[in-house]
This record gives C-alpha cells, structure tokens and sequence, in this order.
C-alpha cells in the first residue's frame, strides 16, 4: 500500500516557539500536518492537564486526547477565528470530556455500584495521603454533578481559567457562566464545608464560630 | 452559636483555595517517554486521518463492511499495514511543499516511525515523496542529506537524488546533488545500494566503504574506496544491544569527514572542519553532537573528551530525552574533573535526572547543596529536596528541610511551600 504524502515541511530558522496561533491555526486549516503537529506541541499538555482533572485524578486520558486534536483536525475549517484557536480547544476538550463522564455514568449504571459513585482509581503512591483523600472527597462532591457543571467547576476553579475564558470555551455568555457558577460553588462550597476534611482547605471562611470564637 | 454569613466573594477565595490544593494533586503530567509515545500515535492517527478523508466515504464503508464481514466468517480480523510516519526535528514548521534548510541554519533531522532518519545539510533541499508501510521514498532536490535506514526483512526505500534513483534495504549512506554543476556522489558506509541513472543505466552496484561521483558534464564516473566498512548494518531495535540503546552499534547519519584518518587519535569531538561541542549546542545541533559521539563511540567520548565537550554532550542528551547519556557524561564530569564547577553541577543536574527516583534525586540535591552551599543552583537543589522529601516522607520529615529552606532562601521560588510546612 502507498500513499502520496499530501504536504511535506518546510524548515525555516524561525523557532516554532515564534509562530503565533493564527499563524498556525491559518496552516492547520488548510491541513498541513505539519501545523498540526505544531498545534499539538504547543497545546497537548494543557488539554491533558484539563482532561485529568476533568475526568478525575487518575483518569486515563490518552484516547481523550488523541480524540480533541482529531477532532480538531476534522473540523478545522470551522474555527472562524484564528486567533481563537485556544479556545476553540478548549471547547472541543469540554465535549469530550462531557461525552467521557456521560459514558462513565452509564457504565457505572450498568455495573449497579453502591452508591453509584465512580471508581477509585489508582493514586500514585507517592502522594499526600491526607491531600489526596481530600481531593477523593472533592471530586465525589463533584461527581453529583452534571457534566457540564463539573467541568466548568474543574476549569474556573482548579484549572484557575478566568470567567471569560470559561464563557469562551462553553460558548456561552460572562453573564451566563457567572450566574451557573454562581449556583454550583453554593452546592460545592456547602458539600465542602460539610466534610470534616475538605473544611481544612476552605481556609477561615470554612469554619463557624461559636460564641464570637472560632471553632477549631 | 454565631454563624458568619458567607459572602459570594469569601465562598470563591475559599474554593479558589481548595482548587488550587486539587491542582497541585492532580498535576496532569506524564514521563517524557509517555509524552513522546503520545506524540507518536497522533501522528499515525494524523496520517491515517489526512489518508482517509481522500478516499470517498462509501469506499470505506464498503470496505470496512466486507472486512468486518470476512472477519466474522474467517474468524479473523483484517489489518493493514500502518504507513510509516515522520517528524522533523527542527526549529520550525511552515506550510511549504517541500524540506528545505537555509544555508545559516543546522542541519534538520528527519525520523520516520520505523527507526530509520534523514539528515539534511544546510543548504539542502529535498521532500518525502511517498511513505509506505514497508519504506518511503525521498527525493533530493539539491545539497547533501545522510539516510540511515533500518534493516528490516521486506525495508524498501528510495531515493531519487537529480536524475540518479538510489534503492536501498537497509543501509546508511551520504547523497549529494548539485544541478548546477551537475555533480552526483553517494558515499556508502554500510549496507549495500543500486544506483541508477545518466552513466549508470544498468545500475552500479556499491558496498559499504566505496564512494561513488558521477560528473554529468565532464562525462565521468568513478567509484572509489575511502574506508573499509566503517559500521556494522544499522538493524531493528530487537537486534539491537549497547549503552547508547542501539546508538553504539548503528552507522552515524552525518557524512563522513574528507580525511578519513579524522577518528584517530585525540578525540576531543571538536574536528579542524567543524565547531566544538559547545557552539554546536549552542546553536540547536543537539542531534549532531550525539551523533558525533556515537560515531566517536561513547566510551571513549567519555573517557577522552575534554571538560566543555562532556558539558555540552550533557546538554545535548538531556534536551533530546536521553537520560542514559546525560547520566553518563554527567558522571564522567564528576569522575574526571572532579574539582570542578562543573562537576558540582553535575551533581545538581543528576538529582534533576532522578526525581522519577526520589530518594536518589535527594541524595544528589544533597551533595550538590554540600560541595556548592553558595553555588547557583543551591536554591532550587533545597526546593526540589523539599518537594522529594515531602512526596516520599510526607510533612513531617519535610518540616526541617522547610525550616532550613526558608533560613537560607525566605524568598525563594519555593518559599511559600516551605512555610506552608513549617506551619503545620
């Protein structure tokens, strides 16, 4: 079997570090393999960040992120914006995951769990075993979620995205996304304030106080 | 009981607080060999992907439901073969149809997915013309290129240099072309090839150590013998043994020097044609220097090299992700320059090698903090220390490793952790 190598690169002295995303989401869009392999040089650590703690810590995520940048590559032309490309992965990110955890609920359906809550997953043994029993308590809290909530949970708030950045990659407006986080901190932050471990790592907001004290 | 109320701002800061805690335990990283596994299958998926949308959809569904169908009936299920695939190894990517390297740049590196790679000279111009699944073909425009080609039971590459077509199973050899002035030479040094074209219509026939220039102008072809066989034929990574992971035992990719008398003697890898070590890594040409130093042979590049060469071969290894000679070169510095700046260094930089082992990596932030207590990485040494000790001991045996860092370093990078464990 043969195949006719569609675009060959072109090596330049321009470091590819130099090469802005229009530039790069111009030749993507024309399907040069080269820019998309540029595009997932530049990009892949940051979805597989978004991945692993969209999905949870532990999660494997090398299908999902194979599938974001194939996806990408087939709807190339419809990123209208170059200099949008950042988020435009973003949001192809966000449909994955949210297709990932809508298939986990159902296989865990199937499986008839306890409590229906998701696997525990392996830790690396090395960890905090105090912070990672706090961040197995988060994302429980998580899990009672819906996709979409979760993920824009993940993203403000662990991922540290600004609110317009979120907007941008649920395609949705700052007003909207402020007034669903809004909603979804009150359940978090409540849940979390409610587990004898997560209330450490509210800070002093987490703790009531008793007669004008704090409670310790 | 008095309970607060909870603005919306204190109820973010608090979750803010609780994310940034989850960030730092879900980090999202993988190993380097991961990373570059993962690279690799997308751009099989690439290839696939950028094959298959050429070919009309009810083509494939035809197909894909005859196979499925004869896999049922069979019992087996219908395969093909993956094209080889191939990255460059350079600066940049820019949407062009061709390989092209300018004349001020280094030379580019082309590695296909079964092994074998491609070495362009500056100056050079060339292009993948085909890709296979049991080879590809390469055309050279103009300038020099080195292809080094694993030997596999049914390899098929070629190389079309101007008007000359180069068949090859296994081999490794320099090509050059010039249509001005119409100037052909391949210098074989391993393996065997066929060359075909003006003056050779028949095909010559060449062996490892034999040189082959064919001046289109003046009429004449020669063959000449500049070596006996330098290096044994580069094979699959199966066959393969020795330190360097097949590095020792494969024929180098970059043309030989004109005298071929140039390994003899002191092997300092800084030859009287090219720029040292040094230079060369400062400018981008790690491929190049480990290159040189599989040529040389690794054992005698660590025991014969000078101090600045070892430091840059050092350099050269860890950028490309080869952490068993970084190791080495590292080591040699501390066994033969041991009083060195540089071999304190080596201490900090093995430590940075081995915090995949994290008991290692402390043992070797200690001795660099020891020898080098005012040195330049002496911050950051106690920092990656602190983190170690902490993963593997947990807080409490990382409390005076924090205690000690914010004494010497209250303002450093890695301040605010330390006092988030001095505190608890």
């Amino acid at each position: 079997m043969t195949a006719r190598y569609p675009r060959p690169t072109l090596i330049s002295s321009t470091p590819a570090e130099e090469i802005d995303d229009v530039t790069l989401a111009e030749d993507a869009a024309k399907g040069d393999p080269g820019a998309h392999a540029a595009i997932w040089d530049r990009y892949s650590p940051l979805v597989r960040r978004v991945l692993v703690r969209g999905l949870g810590p532990g999660s494997e995520v090398e299908d999902q992120l194979q599938e974001v940048f194939l996806r990408f590559y087939r709807n190339r032309t419809l990123l209208r914006d170059h200099a949008a490309l950042r988020s435009f992965l973003f949001g192809i990110t966000l449909r994955v995951a949210a297709t990932e955890l809508r298939s986990r609920r159902i296989r865990n359906w199937l499986r008839l769990t306890k409590d229906g809550v998701l696997d525990d997953h392996e830790s690396a043994p090395t960890d905090n075993p105090e912070a990672r029993e706090a961040v197995k308590r988060l994302y429980a809290i998580l899990d009672r979620l819906n996709a979409r909530s979760r993920l824009a949970f993940v993203l403000h708030y662990v991922d540290g995205l600004e609110l317009t950045e979120v907007a941008e990659a649920f395609g949705v407006s700052l007003a909207t996304v402020k007034r669903r986080l809004a909603r979804i901190s009150v359940r978090v932050f409540a849940s979390a304030q409610a587990d004898n471990l997560l209330v450490q790592y509210l800070g002093d907001i987490g703790v009531p106080r008793e007669n004008g004290q704090r409670r310790r | 009981m008095t309970v607060r109320r909870k603005s919306s701002v204190d109820r973010d800061n608090a979750l803010c607080q609780l994310g940034r805690m989850a960030a730092t335990q879900v980090p999202g990283e993988i190993s380097r060999d991961q990373e570059s596994e993962s690279r690799w299958r997308f751009r099989e998926n690439l290839a696939r992907e950028a094959f298959a949308s050429n070919t009309t959809r009810w083509v494939i569904a035809t197909v894909a439901v005859a196979a499925l169908v004869a896999a049922l009936f069979f019992g087996w299920r219908a395969r093909s073969p993956a094209l080889i695939t191939f990255e460059v190894d350079s600066p940049a990517v820019v949407n062009q149809d061709y390989l092209l390297v300018p004349s001020t740049s280094p030379s580019a590196h082309v590695r296909f997915s079964d092994g074998s790679d491609l070495t362009l000279e500056p100056g050079a111009r060339g292009r993948v013309a085909a890709l296979r699944a049991d080879g590809a073909a390469i055309g050279l425009e103009s300038g020099k290129a080195s292809l080094r080609v694993v030997h596999r039971p049914e390899t098929h590459w070629s190389v079309d240099a101007g008007p000359f077509a180069i068949t090859v199973t296994g081999t490794a050899f320099d090509v050059g072309w010039s249509g001005a002035d119409q100037l052909f030479e391949v210098t074989l040094r391993s393996g065997s090839i066929t060359v075909r074209g003006p003056l050779a219509t028949a095909g010559i026939r060449l062996t490892a150590g034999e040189k082959l220039i064919v001046n289109l102008k003046a009429g004449q072809l020669g063959v000449e013998q500049i070596a006996s066989a330098v290096d044994p034929l580069p094979r699959a990574p199966s066959m393969e043994s020795g330190d360097l992971g097949g590095l020792a035992d494969e024929a180098p990719p970059r043309k030989t020097s004109a005298s071929p008398q140039a390994r003899a003697g002191n092997v300092s890898g800084a030859s009287e044609a090219k720029a040292s070590w040094s230079k060369r890594v400062a400018a981008g040409d790690f491929d190049g220097v480990l290159a040189d130093a599989q040529q040389l042979g690794l054992d005698a590049a660590l025991t014969r090299s000078t101090l600045p060469d070892l430091v840059a071969l050092a350099d050269a290894a860890r950028y490309k992700g080869r952490a068993d000679v970084a190791r080495r070169a590292l080591l040699a510095q501390r066994e033969r320059f041991g009083s060195s700046t540089a071999a304190r260094t080596a201490a900090f930089l093995l430590g940075r090698l081995a915090e995949s082992e994290p008991e290692v990596a402390i043992a070797w932030y200690d001795r660099y903090v020891s020898e080098a207590p005012n040195g330049e990485f002496a911050a950051e040494a106690l920092g990656r220390k602190l983190v170690a000790v902490h993963r593997v001991s947990g807080w409490q045996a990382a409390r005076p490793v924090a205690d000690e860092y914010l004494r010497r370093f209250p303002h450093g990078a890695y301040a605010a952790r330390a006092r988030e464990l001095a505190s608890r």
